[in-house]
């Protein structure tokens, strides 16, 4: 009889140790973007940016009392990649979500793949509109932005604040930037009567522009928008000075960095762009200054170009995931944590992570799944991304599909 | 508003500039398949190598541009002789597809190896020469592109006098006819190889310290390699004038394709300048025709 007893206690303990164990497993995020390739700066960005905030998760107890750990996956920006990226993620490592740091082609790919696999997508840098219009329950767009938003943002400041009739556009060939230039490049036309004179693509990767630029100096534009990534970007624009074009550039959000006036120089004096993130590198925001401050000690010799704004965006999107993960309790699925995301209403990290910096705009998820539809304006003088206070961005009408048109 | 042929000049004169960055690429790599019949797919890395070398010798030692220029051929030039060593002569007598994948494996052994310590954050150098247009006729181009036209120009120079008047250059002309008979000569065949290898990446290196002010320095810049290597096939892979006229032929059509055509097809320009050559001369514009004894 007693040796039964015994059998049961050390029965029950066990059972009570092995649910203890559970509890304090590990939360594994998968996290995918381009490690390498031209476009490594996104990736490898969004990837430190994630890290950072889980290191202060963690340091903060983690996530209802498990620490959460992420395996970063390089898709080197191809969709051809991302497939493969996403099922390692989902069917190998089983991880419990997935945090997307990369480049829309990929983007849209991983999203497919998420809603195949049940696995909670929280895309924090990508911008297609093909990511939230797959409706599923499982994609949420995190501190980015849907290119429609900048869209309509960018043909008001042309349009109505630029005041100009005749663009010229350059824009890479990549998802992203083709995708924003021919929704501006439509939208200009169609309420603002702007004619486009031409428009050039480009390549990542690309080093000379002079066909490009040409057609576009032969065209004679009042402004030339400029749409891609900030490297390539930054070639262009200083060759577009040894060609002679002294035009206006319009760019977006790619190229507010401190990269793009390294490698740009002088001639990125005048540069106009659009901005998602509030804050950005250099900035003397009490917020960034912190950031600024944490992301040196984490990182001490990064890089010219970092933080930037996809570090900034996956840091608050990091955030924004463990929040859901609190929200949903201790019986964690992917179905609780799609559900706690939902009651996202301008949630900020600082307001239920106090040791977290409020370094995004404030996320929203209850009625649609794209967290975010602010961005603001910037132009560079004296070597230097200043706000343009005097345009004030709408917030865009683009009706997203409502959550409960979303299917699982 | 320009007319659309007015910028005729403009665009040949650009591709030119481009060109000449592309025909440095490709006489690296015809330098090292003439001595040693392999084609050096890690070409493109060395023009990384060199561009990354400056901004360290810039940066970290403080030197002048110009003094960093040479010092960059040199720790180039080592570089090869380093990986001649370690990689290709152990395979000397390995099928030539082994040896061509060995460089390959060189090459993103080299790539993968500059991310770690550096990541791929774009870095950049000042160059000597300034980047405002000078306007010569129709044409602007800035000092820093011309300085490029002229010292490709200046080294085409010196390449051919060196092959024809230095003891060194003759002893690798006659390697490149016949090994064996250049070793019967008391030339040492492994050696002039060493030293094929380190001209051939010393020039990749100097494409790298020339190209790094205009756009940047990034693990991506090795991606010249595409233009360089059709630029070679284009030329006849085996002869130095070829490797240029190659070259400029790609930047020059590139450029007129990208207006007159369009700037989607600008990529593909070099790919079927190679289809178009590669059917009509097999050779090449300037190859010698090769006939293999049975």
């Amino acid at each position: 009889m007693q040796s039964r007893r015994r059998f049961i206690a050390a029965a029950a303990g066990t059972a009570l140790l092995a649910r203890r164990a559970h509890a304090a497993e590990d939360i594994v995020i998968g996290y995918h973007g381009p490690l390498t390739g031209p476009a490594s700066w996104v990736g490898l960005g969004g990837r430190d940016g994630a890290l950072m905030a889980i290191g202060e998760i963690n340091a903060a107890g983690g996530v209802n009392g498990r620490r959460v750990r992420m395996i970063a996956y390089d898709d080197a920006g191809k969709a051809s990649e991302a497939e493969t990226v996403a099922r390692k993620m989902i069917e190998s490592d089983k991880v419990f979500a997935i945090l997307g740091g990369g480049l829309s082609n990929v983007a849209i790919v991983v999203g497919g793949e998420a809603q195949r696999g049940s696995t909670p997508y929280l895309n924090g840098s990508a911008a297609s509109p093909k990511i939230i219009d797959a409706k599923s329950r499982w994609v949420f767009n995190g501190a980015t932005i849907d290119i429609r938003d900048i869209a309509e943002n960018d043909i008001d400041f042309i349009g109505d604040y630029l005041k100009v009739k005749k663009v010229a556009v350059m824009n890479g060939a990549d998802e992203f930037s083709q995708t924003l230039a021919d929704n501006v490049v439509r939208g200009i036309k169609d309420r603002f009567g702007v004619e486009t004179l031409t428009q050039q693509r480009y390549n990542p990767g690309d080093t000379d522009f002079s066909s490009q630029l040409l057609a576009v100096r032969r065209s004679a534009p009042e402004h030339v928008l400029m749409f891609g990534l900030y490297v390539e970007a930054a070639r262009a624009v200083k060759q577009a000075r040894e060609l002679g074009i002294r035009t206006p550039v319009k760019g977006d959000t790619s190229m507010m960095n401190s990269g793009f006036l390294t490698v740009a120089g002088p001639a990125a004096e005048g540069v106009v762009v659009d901005y998602v993130p509030p804050y950005f590198n250099g900035n003397a925001a009490p917020a960034m200054v912190e950031f600024e401050a944490r992301y040196k000690k984490r990182y001490p010799s990064y890089p010219v170009d970092r933080p930037n704004y996809v570090d900034v965006y996956n840091y608050g999107t990091m955030y924004a995931l463990a929040e859901g993960m609190k929200r949903a309790g201790t019986d964690l699925t992917g179905r609780s944590l799609v559900l706690a995301l939902e009651t996202f209403k301008d949630w900020q990290a600082h307001s239920t992570w106090p040791g977290a910096v409020d370094v995004i705009h404030p996320l929203t998820f209850t009625d649609s799944h794209a967290g975010n539809r602010r961005l603001s304006y910037f132009r560079v003088t004296k070597g230097r991304f200043e706000p343009i206070a005097d345009f004030k961005a709408p917030i865009p009408s683009t009706r997203f599909p409502a959550n409960d048109t979303l299917s699982w | 508003m320009e007319d659309l042929f007015d910028i005729v000049p403009q665009l040949v004169v650009s591709g030119i500039a481009a060109g000449a960055l592309y025909a440095l690429v490709a006489i690296g790599l015809v330098l090292i398949y003439i001595a040693t019949d392999i084609v050096n797919f890690a070409q493109g890395e060395s023009v990384t190598v060199g561009a990354y070398m400056g901004w360290l010798f810039i940066t970290e030692l403080h030197l002048p541009y110009l003094l960093a220029l040479p010092a960059v051929m040199v720790g180039s030039a080592l570089v090869g002789v380093v990986v001649e060593r370690v990689a290709y002569r152990p395979l000397l007598k390995s099928p030539p597809f082994t040896v061509i994948l060995a460089t390959l494996a060189i090459g993103l052994i080299i790539k993968n190896g500059i991310r770690l310590v550096w990541q791929s954050t774009p870095r950049t150098i000042e160059g000597v020469f300034s980047a405002e247009p000078l306007e010569i006729g129709p044409v602007l181009l800035t000092p820093e592109r011309l300085a490029i036209m002229v010292t490709v120009a200046v080294v085409v120079v010196l390449l051919a006098l060196f092959f024809r008047f230095s003891r060194l250059g003759r002893a690798m002309r006659a390697t490149a006819q016949s090994q064996e008979a250049a070793a019967l000569m008391g030339i040492s065949v492994p050696g002039i190889f060493a030293r094929t290898w380190a001209l051939g990446t010393a020039l990749g290196g100097l494409a790298g310290m020339l190209i790094a002010p205009l756009v940047g320095i990034n693990t991506e810049l090795g991606d010249v390699l595409v233009p360089g290597f059709v630029a070679a096939v284009v030329g006849g892979f085996t002869s130095i004038p070829g490797a240029i006229v190659g070259g400029v032929m790609v930047g020059v059509l590139e450029n007129l394709a990208g207006v007159y055509i369009s700037s989607s097809v600008k990529q593909v320009v070099p790919f079927v300048v190679l289809l178009t050559v590669l059917m009509v001369l097999p050779s090449g514009l300037f190859g010698a025709k090769r006939r293999k004894m049975v």
